[in-house]
């Protein structure tokens, strides 16, 4: 091993390295995060909102869309899921084609 | 003060001890952020990784064998979770930086005048960074963190011969991007001409 070099390099990486510091708050922000859940349940309270609203017309077996499906409960599992991930123009349209739709009924 | 030894630290983080756990990121928050630096070469993704280090290690403290000091497992977590980032946060911008690179004009191209106008450390930064991974890696545990070969091989968990030989071509690397000649002394280069190139 060429010494001089090892030395040169050594050095110049301690010294660029030593020209940042870690943030002043990182054990104020490490305490925290350790405090906290590990997974954190994220809600959509308005979009269950809607989705509780499209099924509650809906027959047992039966989709908020009037589909007839196979008459189980865990059919509305992905149902319920799916509306209450995320929030859309489409969703709310067929929100409304839906309400409309169940009204005419 | 009585001073607490890592075991003893080690032993109370495994009970739950949040204090043992700051007083351990105030130990070795240096180590961590340092070497994730080297690695990563930006600061911001060292901080990060330092704070997620850290909530690994609070994580699995059970794992951790009280008997062994704490630094092998925190260079090892440091090193494995910077290899993440820069494969999986850096690829993309990868082919960015090359273009950037090549508009800018390559560092190899740079004239005697130019090599010399530039700041040794950030030069050898960069030419650190420009190392792939594997090789990077070894380079900072080894000049950086002052880790023999045979620490170095259990931390990575690969062959002495393999960090040798990253070593090897690390120096290579480097001894071609920094364009290094003859060393006065063996502290000042005299020489950072193309010629070697």
């Amino acid at each position: 091993m060429d010494n001089g070099m090892d030395r040169y390099i050594g050095r110049c990486l301690k010294n660029w390295t030593a020209k940042y510091s870690p943030p002043l708050d990182g054990r104020t922000r490490l305490l925290r995060n350790v405090s906290r859940p590990p997974y954190t349940r994220i809600s959509h309270p308005f979009s269950e909102k809607i989705a509780t609203f499209l099924n509650r017309y809906s027959m047992f077996g039966e989709t908020s869309f009037g589909e007839t499906r196979f008459a189980c409960d865990q059919f509305y599992y992905p149902r319920q899921r799916q509306i209450s991930g995320s929030i859309s123009q489409s969703l709310i349209l067929t929100f409304h084609l839906a309400a409309n739709h169940r009204l005419a009924n | 003060m009585e001073i607490v030894t890592d075991q003893e630290l080690v032993k109370n983080l495994q009970a739950g001890s949040l204090e043992a756990l700051g007083e351990l990121y105030d130990r070795y928050r240096q180590l961590v952020f340092r070497t994730a630096l080297a690695i990563t070469s930006d600061p911001e993704a060292a901080s990060d990784l330092l704070q997620d280090v850290f909530l690994r290690l609070f994580r699995f403290a059970d794992r951790i064998d009280v008997q062994r000091p704490i630094q092998p497992w925190l260079y090892r977590m440091t090193a494995n979770l910077a290899y993440t980032w820069l494969k999986r946060d850096r690829r993309w911008l990868r082919p960015l930086e090359n273009l950037a690179e090549w508009l800018a004009g390559s560092t190899r191209n740079l004239t005697h005048e130019v090599v010399e106008s530039l700041d040794d450390w950030d030069h050898l930064q960069r030419a650190v960074a420009s190392l792939p991974v594997s090789q990077r890696m070894v380079v900072v545990l080894y000049y950086l963190d002052d880790l023999s070969l045979q620490e170095i091989s259990e931390i990575l968990e690969i062959p002495i011969g393999t960090v040798k030989s990253r070593l090897h071509y690390g120096r290579l690397s480097l001894k071609k991007d920094l364009s290094l000649g003859v060393l006065i002394d063996g502290d000042k280069l005299a020489d950072l001409s193309l010629e070697t190139t």
